[in-house]
């Protein structure tokens, strides 16, 4: 399993070109990716998010493919950067819409031991690479 | 770096509280009873190897009604599975609004 990415996929009723403004227009974005956004697409454009939780996220838009592909880069505060990427395609008379995140470094060779233990051997005798 | 992680490797050298960590990144929170439930040993047990995740800054525990409700703190956890069990959430709430705005536009 991939440790520093995560998938989802959703299909919406919407063709591409109409998906494509939910994914790139304020108004639309702000009613689902957070309440306060900032997302200029195009390339080098300037990304700021303030989530529910009131934490600002910035970052940098890096491609734009209309309407197709949008990839851009945010962190938090005291958060590593980390790398969105939005697929569009055709389904049917709607959309499919795929979406990753995955971090921008990669994570420290320590701590895939810890989840190496935790996740996979619960019961196992611990792996002392300190 | 050294003696968190010998801190880290002491609160995770007992099966219990190994499985404790592993039920908290997958439910990204519990509450002791709700963990007790899931493992062969009682609440006060669960309650102690908690005591011991927070006292190694592994744990930290908000209140939640009359219980406090744990979850696994960013760091060291936020290097792995804590970071995907928190981004996958995040995105889920956020592509089932996506879904919800774009059905009533369609």
């Amino acid at each position: 399993m991939e440790q520093d990415s995560i998938e989802r996929t959703i299909s919406i009723p919407l063709p591409p070109d109409e998906a494509w403004q939910f994914l790139t227009e304020r108004d639309h974005l702000e009613h689902w990716l957070a309440p306060q956004v900032e997302l200029e697409p195009v390339e080098g454009g300037r990304v700021r998010v303030v989530g529910d939780d009131g934490v600002e996220r910035c970052g940098e838009v890096e491609s734009v493919e209309e309407p197709r592909h949008l990839r851009f880069t945010w962190s938090g505060p005291d958060e590593d950067s980390s790398i969105v990427e939005i697929t569009v395609e055709p389904d049917g008379e709607g959309s499919r819409i795929d979406v990753s995140e995955r971090r921008a470094e990669p994570v420290e060779a320590l701590a895939r031991i810890y989840v190496f233990e935790v996740a996979a051997v619960p019961d196992g005798p611990l792996l002392l690479a300190a | 770096m050294s003696e968190r992680v010998d801190a880290t490797f002491a609160a995770l050298s007992d099966p219990t509280r190994r499985r404790v960590v592993d039920l908290l990144s997958e439910r990204g929170g519990a509450t002791a009873s709700e963990l007790a439930r899931e493992l062969p040993v009682t609440r006060q047990a669960v309650a102690k190897h908690l005591a011991v995740l927070d006292a190694a800054g592994l744990v930290s525990a908000s209140r939640s009604g009359r219980e406090l409700r744990y979850r696994l703190t960013p760091r060291p956890f936020e290097d792995a599975v804590g970071w995907m069990v928190r981004v996958g959430a995040e995105w889920d709430d956020r592509l089932a609004r996506l879904a919800d705005a774009a059905g009533r536009y369609g």
